[in-house]
């Protein structure tokens, strides 16, 4: 699997650079203008287009027909994929408690921690776990059809958000009420079941697939 | 003596085309060249092996082992070669090398990758995407050779270089084959090449093995002449494999064995024997 990730990380070295340079300027920009709760969400989007390019690398090399007959399971293949996406969810979730431990006042003070540990894997997975079956049945140039469709709704997501932050607040009221230790439980409950639903999927498509 | 390759009643149905069944054994430490025109099925054939792609019907054993039971230890002994790299373009050499360190792990051979990089005089400081079919064809023969395997399976790839990066390939197969427990199986366009190198010939057609012979014996086996219209007439239609018309008269490819003695008859190629069997009337 080392090998696997390896290789993915070669074919995103440029724009693992690139999306360094972006990150800097949208974090420095959503500092300057006071809306540090869209921070975290760039770990929602980077899972996605990070994986739209690793797909597009490895459909126009066909890597997979230099992989499989070597000494790998197709499930390792599969995977490696997924510890890509986990990778990222993990590193999120990292900088949003970093976020909030280096804020003192805001939206973000209000949330408690392990509503955060709840919610940041399953924001940052949600659309990978979505994506990734659908990529592995359809390919990647099909693929990046759904992921324009979920650009969309990100960015409708992110403009309701930016918006509606009374509604934020009150949300966080209203789950304060509702017991948040039982919704962050409920949410990591959702998060597992959610990417083991995605993993046997895209593996049960893979093991089928012929190249 | 254990077989390198073991194909027993080996289906695959792929739209109209239908490969099979499909019987072949093939013995350890030769190579053999595995021919037939575009479409007669020896990708399929090699992507069957490999587990690219699943049988329809039959069993795959390779080195002994069934395919399917194949652990990935087990699948370091085999070795492969496309038509192209298969990796990202945005690779160099020393991304190759690591990716590859990785992924056969202490079955890597760094000595053997040096010596043949050095051999092939690729280009360190280049990214795969500006090597030249030919570089591209060396690199994946040396990853090929440095991990141990004791069997290479090549998809044409030969086909598309020049005679003299041909040659060198040819040169290394010829190498890795004096160990008696190595053994090549080459599906390739290029008949001069395997005239050269192969032990053994295969033969496809349609999805069907037609025959496999030592080479010796296959050239040995036919003979070429022209003949008139008349005496063709004399001949026993078994003899003839296939003729060509032409203004001068017929030209056919016999079997020596059904003909009188005292026919003579012209040296025959792989090729010739291989576009009388495809194209030659009968």
């Amino acid at each position: 699997m080392k090998a696997l990730i390896y290789k993915d990380l070669v074919s995103l070295k440029r724009t693992v650079l690139l999306s360094l340079v972006i990150l800097a300027v949208v974090c420095f920009n959503a500092v300057q203008q006071g809306a540090v709760l869209l921070l975290p969400m760039i770990f929602v989007l980077m899972p996605v287009i990070l994986l739209g390019i690793i797909f597009g690398s490895d459909t126009q090399s066909k890597v997979d027909v230099y992989i499989i007959p070597g000494p790998i399971k197709r499930t390792t293949v599969v995977l490696s994929r997924y510890a890509f996406i986990w990778f990222m969810a993990l590193i999120g979730t990292l900088f949003t408690m970093l976020l909030k431990a280096l804020t003192s006042g805001g939206i973000l003070a209000e949330i408690p921690w392990h509503f955060i540990i709840a919610t940041m894997p399953l924001l940052t997975t949600l659309i990978a776990a979505i994506q990734l079956p659908l990529m592995y049945k359809f390919g990647a140039e099909k693929g990046r059809l759904v992921f324009v469709v979920l650009y969309f709704i990100i960015f409708a997501l992110f403009s309701y958000i930016g918006s509606n932050k009374g509604f934020i607040s009150e949300l966080v009221n209203k789950l304060e009420n509702l017991n948040l230790g039982v919704v962050s439980l409920l949410l990591v409950g959702v998060t597992l079941l959610l990417n083991a639903v995605s993993f046997t999927l895209s593996e049960a498509i893979y093991s089928k697939k012929e190249f | 003596m254990q077989n390198a390759i073991e194909l027993r009643g080996l289906k695959k149905r792929l739209g109209s085309f239908e490969l099979g069944p499909l019987n072949l054994s093939i013995p350890k430490g030769c190579i053999v060249g595995y021919i037939g025109e575009n479409g007669a099925g020896k990708s399929t054939t090699i992507k069957l092996m490999l587990g690219l792609m699943k049988p329809d019907q039959g069993e795959i054993k390779l080195l002994g082992k069934s395919i399917q039971d194949m652990t990935p230890e087990m699948k370091k002994d085999i070795a492969y070669v496309f038509d192209d790299l298969y990796l990202p373009e945005s690779m160099d050499l020393e991304s190759v090398l690591h990716f590859h360190r990785n992924f056969y792990g202490s079955a890597w051979q760094d000595k053997t990758f040096s010596e043949l990089n050095a051999r092939f005089q690729l280009p360190n400081n280049k990214s795969i995407k500006h090597f030249s079919r030919g570089m591209k064809m060396q690199l994946g023969l040396a990853l090929a050779l440095s991990h141990g395997a004791k069997l290479l399976l090549l998809d044409e790839a030969t086909s598309g270089l020049d005679p003299v990066i041909r040659d060198d390939v040819l040169d290394l197969l010829l190498e890795y084959i004096q160990d008696e427990n190595h053994t090549v199986f080459v599906s390739s366009h290029i008949l001069s090449d395997l005239e050269k190198a192969a032990d053994y010939i295969a033969f496809i057609h349609k999805g069907q093995l037609l025959f496999m012979e030592t080479k010796d014996d296959l050239v040995n086996q036919y003979g070429i002449t022209t003949l008139s219209r008349e005496q063709l007439e004399e001949i026993d239609d078994k003899a003839i494999v296939g003729k060509r018309t032409h203004q001068f008269g017929v030209e056919v490819l016999l079997k020596k064995e059904l003909i009188p003695n005292d026919f003579e008859l012209e040296k025959v190629s792989v090729e010739d024997i291989m576009v009388y069997m495809i194209k030659g009337e009968r």
